[in-house]
């Protein structure tokens, strides 16, 4: 007979919303739930739909609410908006959850994909504003037509999330607080990132009793 | 002496204790089978036997639901084979269970170990040891290619592909294009484009990869030859290759007759197998070290044989005396590469290849292929003659009184004679049929036995 040893840490019962955008992710994201649930947390994530729903509010609404009802918050800036980008002119559903973590307070961790922070160093020596990165671009063809390709590379949302995110605008850099992003290249690099800030259930209740 | 012709499950179950990873559920249960298999994938991969005496007439519905469960429930998608196989007749359900190439491996968003036939499912502490014992087990097809883009990609051979998976169970379809698929798989990543992904799809392989070929050349003078009956150069993307080698031969290959007395029919048939000439050929393709970009594939077929090498040896320990395939869990040099080519039907029989070959040749009554591995090649070798035994009188009369499968031990060999044949005589007739392939040697010390594999 086969038997099913459980192990598991016992259930901690912190909520820790992830927010990320889910395109050429979700093999990462079935990793960060994976690993997170295996500590013990309660992990809510809309790519595998744990966000507790209401089905009078919006899906915008209630990925809001359910950053708001978490205790902690764990957010990956990668280089392009994904599709929940509602209206060009309207900020993503992911910078949405970005600014209800700013606002709530509430500890959080940031991952920055090492493109977005290569784009972001490479566009500040260059002198060039975020807000010249555009949306898409005239590309001629082999065959000599002009076609319109869309912005593949980083999203300038993206780069803002991540001037937000390391406080770039305060001044001096000794006044910035909470503004540790973690740049990571690969799985290995989340993993290790992850499992140093998370592994330790009792170290994250100590920050949300700093946080209240 | 049994009559039964031992097959890959007995020949597993025989094998020394600890020498093959492997599991035997009793009973079906899903859920337990799957944990083990994701198990597995967060090890070293392994079989897995589960017993059907509770399914009745259901096997393959049970084999559907374990290939679909597969496909949905484990994360990320992993390579893992499950058909029906037999133990002394009775069918069972085996899974092959191959080591991951994109570890940790999830079922149903957990985690899951193995510890000494048991499933444990981690505390923090095993957990954080998963993760750092589990790294990708191949570089090269996850590396970015610089050059390459998504358009430079095959999309409607990428869409077959992905339909075939669905068709075939190994994709579920929630994942609903390739470029999921090649996300899910980290052969993409945004619009990075990974060496596995333009190996296996690109449009114009040639100025992307051009270590994607492979050479025919027929000498049917030898090795020593001056001239070349036949050169034939192919460049493109795996499965293309693969399509164009097959109906190479198939438009190319002789046609031999044989006549059989029982049947009173004649049979036309390839000099060499189509079917194992296709597998040979996948595994060559695929195994390979790519990381050479002046490499590539040879055929080289003579009058007496064909050789096919590609860049890379093989793992150490899995064939014995060039013809003896040990039991092994394919470890492929490009696993993600591997998984493609399984999704869409290019590697019926995943981590079974080379048993495979060997068996078909045998049956075929032709002389066994050879593996050898050297200067960072493996060459495998077809041969076209049949295949020709050498043993003394004494053993090929004893052969011949028995039928394949049958199974006896030392002490029955030395007593079948009605004179006295000394334990160093029937030891070293013993070892002689052995290594002419006509027996194989099962268990050890004093359960140790042999099986006809086959007549002199």
């Amino acid at each position: 007979m086969i038997i099913l040893y459980i192990m598991l840490e016992p259930r901690n019962h912190i909520k820790v919303f992830v927010s990320s955008t889910v395109y050429d992710f979700e093999s990462h994201l079935d990793y960060i739930y994976s690993t997170l649930d295996g500590y013990g947390y309660d992990v809510m994530m809309s790519h595998k739909g744990t966000i507790p729903l209401d089905s009078k509010l919006s899906n915008l609404e209630n990925c809001l609410k359910g950053v708001e009802n978490c205790d902690v918050f764990l957010g990956f800036i990668r280089p392009l908006l994904g599709t929940g980008v509602l209206d060009r002119n309207q900020k993503s559903i992911t910078e949405q959850e970005f600014d209800v973590a700013l606002r709530v307070n509430m500890p959080r961790f940031v991952m920055a994909d090492y493109r977005v922070v290569f784009a972001r160093q490479f566009l500040k020596m260059m002198q060039i504003p975020i807000q010249d990165v555009p949306y898409s671009f005239n590309q001629t063809t082999q065959d000599g037509k002009e076609t319109v390709k869309p912005n593949r590379v980083v999203h300038a949302a993206s780069l803002e999330m991540y001037d937000i995110a390391i406080q770039s605008n305060i001044l001096p850099a000794t006044a910035r607080v909470g503004n540790w992003v973690q740049s990571y290249k690969n799985l290995q690099d989340i993993a290790l990132h992850i499992e140093a800030q998370f592994k330790d259930a009792e170290q994250i209740k100590k920050l949300l009793d700093r946080h209240e | 002496m049994n009559n039964i012709a031992p097959s890959f499950v007995d020949t597993l179950l025989n094998q020394k204790p600890g020498s093959v990873h492997l599991t035997r559920f009793t009973e079906y249960d899903a859920d337990r089978v799957l944990q083990m298999v994701c198990a597995y994938l967060n090890h070293e991969g392994g079989w897995i036997i589960v017993d059907t005496d509770s399914l009745f007439a259901d096997v393959q519905g049970k084999i559907a639901e374990l290939q679909s469960k597969t496909a949905l429930l484990i994360r990320p998608l992993p390579l893992v084979y499950i058909h029906e196989e037999y133990d002394n007749g009775h069918p069972v359900i085996l899974l092959t269970v191959m080591k991951g190439g994109l570890p940790p491996y999830s079922y149903k968003s957990k985690y899951y170990i193995e510890k000494s036939n048991k499933i444990i499912a981690p505390g923090k502490d095993d957990i954080n040891l998963l993760l750092r014992q589990t790294f990708p087990v191949s570089t090269w097809e996850l590396s970015t290619h610089l050059l390459a883009e998504w358009e430079d990609l095959d999309e409607s051979l990428m869409q077959s592909v992905l339909e075939k998976g669905w068709e075939k169970g190994r994709v579920d379809r929630s994942c609903k294009s390739p470029e999921e698929l090649l996300g899910n798989l980290n052969l993409k990543d945004i619009t990075y484009i990974k060496n596995g992904a333009v190996a296996l799809f690109a449009h114009d392989i040639s100025h992307l990869l051009p270590q994607c070929k492979l050479r025919i050349q027929v000498m049917l003078g030898g090795k020593s030859s001056e001239s070349f009956q036949d050169v034939y150069f192919l460049e493109d993307n795996l499965f293309a290759l693969s399509q164009k080698v097959h109906d190479y031969f198939l438009n190319r290959l002789p046609m031999v007759s044989s006549f059989s007395k029982e049947e009173w029919d004649s049979s036309n048939q390839h000099v060499y197998p189509l079917d194992v000439v296709d597998e040979a050929v996948t595994n060559a393709l695929i195994h390979r070290d790519f990381s050479s970009v002046v490499d590539e594939v040879l055929i080289n077929i003579y009058s007496d044989r064909m050789e096919i090498v590609n860049p890379g040896e093989m793992p150490k320990d899995i064939v014995k005396k060039k013809s003896i395939i040990l039991p092994h869990i394919s470890t492929p040099r490009n696993p993600l590469m591997a998984e493609i080519f399984y999704v869409g039907d290019k590697m019926e029989k995943t981590g079974r290849g080379m048993k495979l070959i060997h068996d078909r040749m045998k049956e075929l009554n032709r002389r066994l292929p050879e593996w050898e591995s050297k200067k960072g090649y493996t060459q495998l070798t077809l041969f076209r003659s049949i295949r020709i035994t050498k043993l003394n009188p004494r053993a090929t009369q004893f052969i011949d009184a028995l039928n394949v499968g049958d199974r006896f031990t030392k002490k029955e060999y030395m007593n079948y004679w009605h004179y006295e044949l000394s334990e160093a005589t029937a030891k070293n007739d013993l070892a002689q049929m052995v290594d002419q392939g006509v027996l194989i040697k099962e268990g050890n010390g004093p359960s140790t036995s042999y099986v006809v594999l086959a007549k002199n």
